[in-house]
């Protein structure tokens, strides 16, 4: 019997233009994160991602050669590049080449043999940067034809297109006179930390083959075994045909499996997630349950219904229920939109477990503020007093909240940025409902008002995060189920 | 049949209880008048009654069910038409009902059959689109009426529903309330005129000040020496022959040109008004009152205060 005016409840709370217009607003608000991405994507995480700069000194032509290659983060390239090369010394040469469809850029300078200072600027739109690369006397290099990598690795990771929650091997390099390699392979071999080579202890033969270079640049999956420890290293090694490494790097399981840094998307979402989310998803449960149950309540509508076949647990539960599957699936529908246009703008999709985490923190905070609103239409004599209170709870559990937090702090004598003040926040953010995605996301990422941090040793840990969610979607609800049960 | 055993229901601490200890049935096939001066218990009895209101101590029992601890099952055959009904302002009225009749476990579209029906009986066909905050208050008595009818219910509470009706209404949810009583439904009807609802009620429960004062059938109320019936007849030809069927009915009878009164009179006066049209005796106009009524009701106010 109660199924039906749950079903009944659900379709008159979704389909209320109050719910509805709520709804429509989160939804256009997620598109924020566009203008948010873009002025992300000028920020620093953004930049161009530049493979290292290849060079080779053609003793008898008497040219010295650069050769770069621009890509973004996943390691697609990037063309329109502005690369100048100078060189000064007895005279002074300078030569600039925009980087091709494949992102590279061949820099050739003729010029006699002589030791020449060099430095290296690459302009893109609104970004101009500028390297010293080593002068020419200081590069011996046996063979003159041989290439060299003057600054970063050969072998790097950039981040997995289809997963940003690993990475991929990328390996930019060039044959002799700087033509397209041949015959080039990749391996690598998972080692136990600390792990001491002696010797020749990266060959072929005791390593896996990755994959062959058949061009300037490519990008491999090295598709790392499960079961392996944190703390192992992975080798990597870059074998020409003669079977002698080349090139060698190697980097931690965790850096392959997980960026150290959160990505741009991650960062960007989690900033959307707890500072517009969390901002907009307690003012919809709040308007939202006002206008489906807290209004009724009061002005004695809902008596129209209690007067039916139902108990008063039964209407009670329903019309919570109701309201809380509505503004949870606009939350989530809010987040699958983000992360939609996210990976339409950066081309990879958030880490599910993070979605997830995210949308069942939504939850609690949908479950926290629509508990206590429809608590206090119990507690409150009109719907005037209701909205006042509700919107003052709103405003200083959502905008206020840091500040006080803040200045308590100051005054218990406590320093920016200091692990009392950090603590403080953590708590405080453990006792409003609010913050609540904001304590996921110290979780997830591991840093607290742009402060690195280790959230176990501040208390914020899968089970104080499980705890703390269930008393805030728990605790109003059976309140208010007691005062709805218990008195008129 | 409701049973309303001991209810009292304190709303402060502070202040005395609203009821106390109200004790009453209304059996099957009974009009039970509720009367009482406004603040005397009647609606907060009623709200109790329905399951809205909790009672502080006590119990309604409805067809044998307690409405606080069985009250799904109460509220089944229980039709509430309160005095000023309140419902979803911005719902359109089929719509609305169609929604309530859902707690009844109607289906969809017998539900969507029987609101249009319903909203057509109780004289809001044509309306049925419009939202509720569109109608009078005469319209919303006659929706909750509508609704009260959705699960064709056992029982009526109707609270004060004469109050503020025009007398085509009053004259509606009368007949109505004959045509419930005809099929032994049990009717509750509050008014805090006796005049009001003497005439349809089988027994009168007087309320004051959360107490129940006293209960009177309607033959007892008849029978009180202060209350007298006047029967005022206009006839277009007052004959000896309509002089002497008058004479027979009892009480003083004064002629004054073709308007006749007859006091003291205990009778049914529609029936007069039957006897005489088969006596071919053209009526223009037959009127019946009653005086000491409101003396009645304000003696029994007055003991009770007096005791108190």
């Amino acid at each position: 019997m109660i199924i039906r005016p749950i079903l009944y409840d659900i379709k008159k709370t979704i389909t209320s233009k109050t719910v509805l217009i709520l709804i429509a607003i989160v939804l256009l608000i997620s598109l924020a994160i566009i203008p948010l991405t873009s002025i992300g994507s000028t920020g620093p995480q953004n930049k161009l991602f530049q493979a290292p700069i290849l060079y080779y000194h053609d003793v008898n032509l008497g040219s010295y050669h650069y050769l770069a290659y621009f890509s973004n983060r996943y390691g697609d390239p990037i063309s329109g590049v502005t690369v100048t090369v100078i060189l000064q010394g007895p005279q002074n040469y300078t030569k600039t080449i925009v980087t091709n469809s494949s992102g590279l850029a061949f820099v050739g300078i003729n010029a006699p043999n002589a030791s020449y200072y060099v430095t290296l600027k690459e302009e893109t739109p609104g970004e101009t940067f500028s390297m010293t690369l080593p002068p020419t006397a200081s590069i011996k290099t046996t063979v003159s034809r041989a290439v060299l990598a003057l600054s970063g690795q050969v072998i790097s990771t950039v981040v997995d297109k289809h997963n940003a929650s690993k990475s991929d091997v990328q390996v930019f390099y060039a044959g002799d006179y700087g033509v397209v390699p041949s015959s080039y392979s990749l391996y690598y071999k998972v080692v136990a930390t600390p792990f001491y080579c002696s010797g020749s202890c990266l060959t072929e033969a005791n390593m896996t083959k990755l994959g062959d270079l058949n061009n300037y640049r490519d990008v491999f999956d090295p598709s790392i075994p499960s079961g392996l420890s944190d703390t192992d290293e992975v080798f990597f090694a870059l074998f020409n045909q003669t079977g002698s490494a080349v090139q060698s790097s190697n980097f931690g399981l965790v850096e392959l499996r997980h960026p150290r840094q959160p990505v741009m998307e991650s960062s960007i979402a989690s900033f959307f997630f707890s500072t517009i989310l969390g901002l907009v998803i307690p003012l919809m449960a709040i308007i939202g349950s006002y206008s489906s149950y807290g209004k009724d309540r009061l002005t004695g509508v809902l008596e129209s219904v209690l007067a039916r076949p139902v108990t008063r647990l039964g209407l009670a539960t329903s019309r919570f229920l109701s309201s809380l599957i509505a503004f949870t699936i606009a939350s989530a529908a809010a987040v699958g939109v983000v992360d939609l246009l996210l990976n339409s703008i950066g081309g990879s999709f958030l880490e599910q477990s993070y979605v997830l985490a995210i949308i069942a923190g939504l939850l609690v905070e949908v479950a926290a503020f629509t508990g206590l609103i429809f608590l206090l239409s119990h507690l409150l004599k009109s719907t005037g007093a209701l909205l006042g209170i509700s919107i003052v709870f709103f405003i200083v559990l959502d905008f206020f909240w840091g500040l006080i937090i803040l200045l308590l702090t100051r005054l218990l004598g406590g320093t920016p940025g200091s692990a009392v003040e950090l603590q403080s926040t953590i708590y405080s953010d453990f006792v409003n409902p609010a913050q609540f995605l904001a304590v996921i996301n110290v979780y997830v990422f591991g840093t607290l008002n742009g402060i690195p941090i280790q959230p176990s040793d501040y208390g914020v840990t899968l089970s104080t995060i499980v705890l703390v969610g269930l008393v805030w979607a728990v605790a109003p609800l059976l309140t208010f189920l007691y005062l709805a049960v218990k008195r008129d | 049949m409701i049973e309303v055993k001991q209810a009292t229901k304190i709303f402060s601490s502070k202040q005395g209880p609203a009821i106390n200890s109200v004790s009453f049935d209304v059996k099957n096939g009974e009009v039970v008048g509720f009367v009482g001066l406004n603040g005397a218990g009647k609606t907060t009895t009623i709200r109790i009654a329905v399951g809205v209101s909790l009672p502080t101590s006590g119990t309604v029992l409805i067809d044998g069910h307690d409405m606080t601890t069985e009250k799904a099952e109460a509220s089944k055959s229980v039709g509430w038409v309160p005095e000023i009904p309140n419902f979803e302002p911005n719902a359109k009225a089929w719509m609305l009902m169609r929604y309530l009749a859902g707690f009844y476990g109607i289906d969809r579209t017998e539900a969507t059959k029987r609101s249009k029906e319903l909203l057509a009986s109780v004289g809001l066909s044509g309306f049925e689109n419009r939202k509720i905050r569109t109608y009078s208050q005469g319209m919303k008595k006659r929706f909750s009426l509508g609704v009260s009818l959705l699960s064709d219910p056992q029982n009526f509470l109707l609270d004060e529903v004469l109050n503020g009706l025009d007398p085509e209404g009053i004259h509606f949810f009368r007949e109505l309330m004959r045509g419930q009583k005809r099929v032994n439904k049990a009717i509750l009807l509050s008014s805090h005129i006796l005049t009001e609802i003497e005439n349809i009620a089988d027994r009168i429960v007087f309320i004051h000040r959360g107490h129940v004062i006293k209960t009177v059938t309607r033959e007892e109320l008849r029978a009180h020496e202060g209350i007298k019936g006047v029967l005022r007849i206009i006839l277009q030809n007052p004959d000896e022959d309509a002089i002497s069927y008058l004479k027979t009915l009892g009480g003083d009878l004064q002629v004054q040109r073709n308007e006749i009164v007859l006091s003291d009179f205990h009778g049914d006066s529609s029936q007069v008004n039957a006897e005489l049209v088969r006596k071919g005796i053209p009526v223009r106009e037959i009127k019946y009152e009653k005086t000491g009524l409101e003396e009645y009701f304000f003696d029994l106010i007055k003991g009770a205060d007096a005791r108190r």
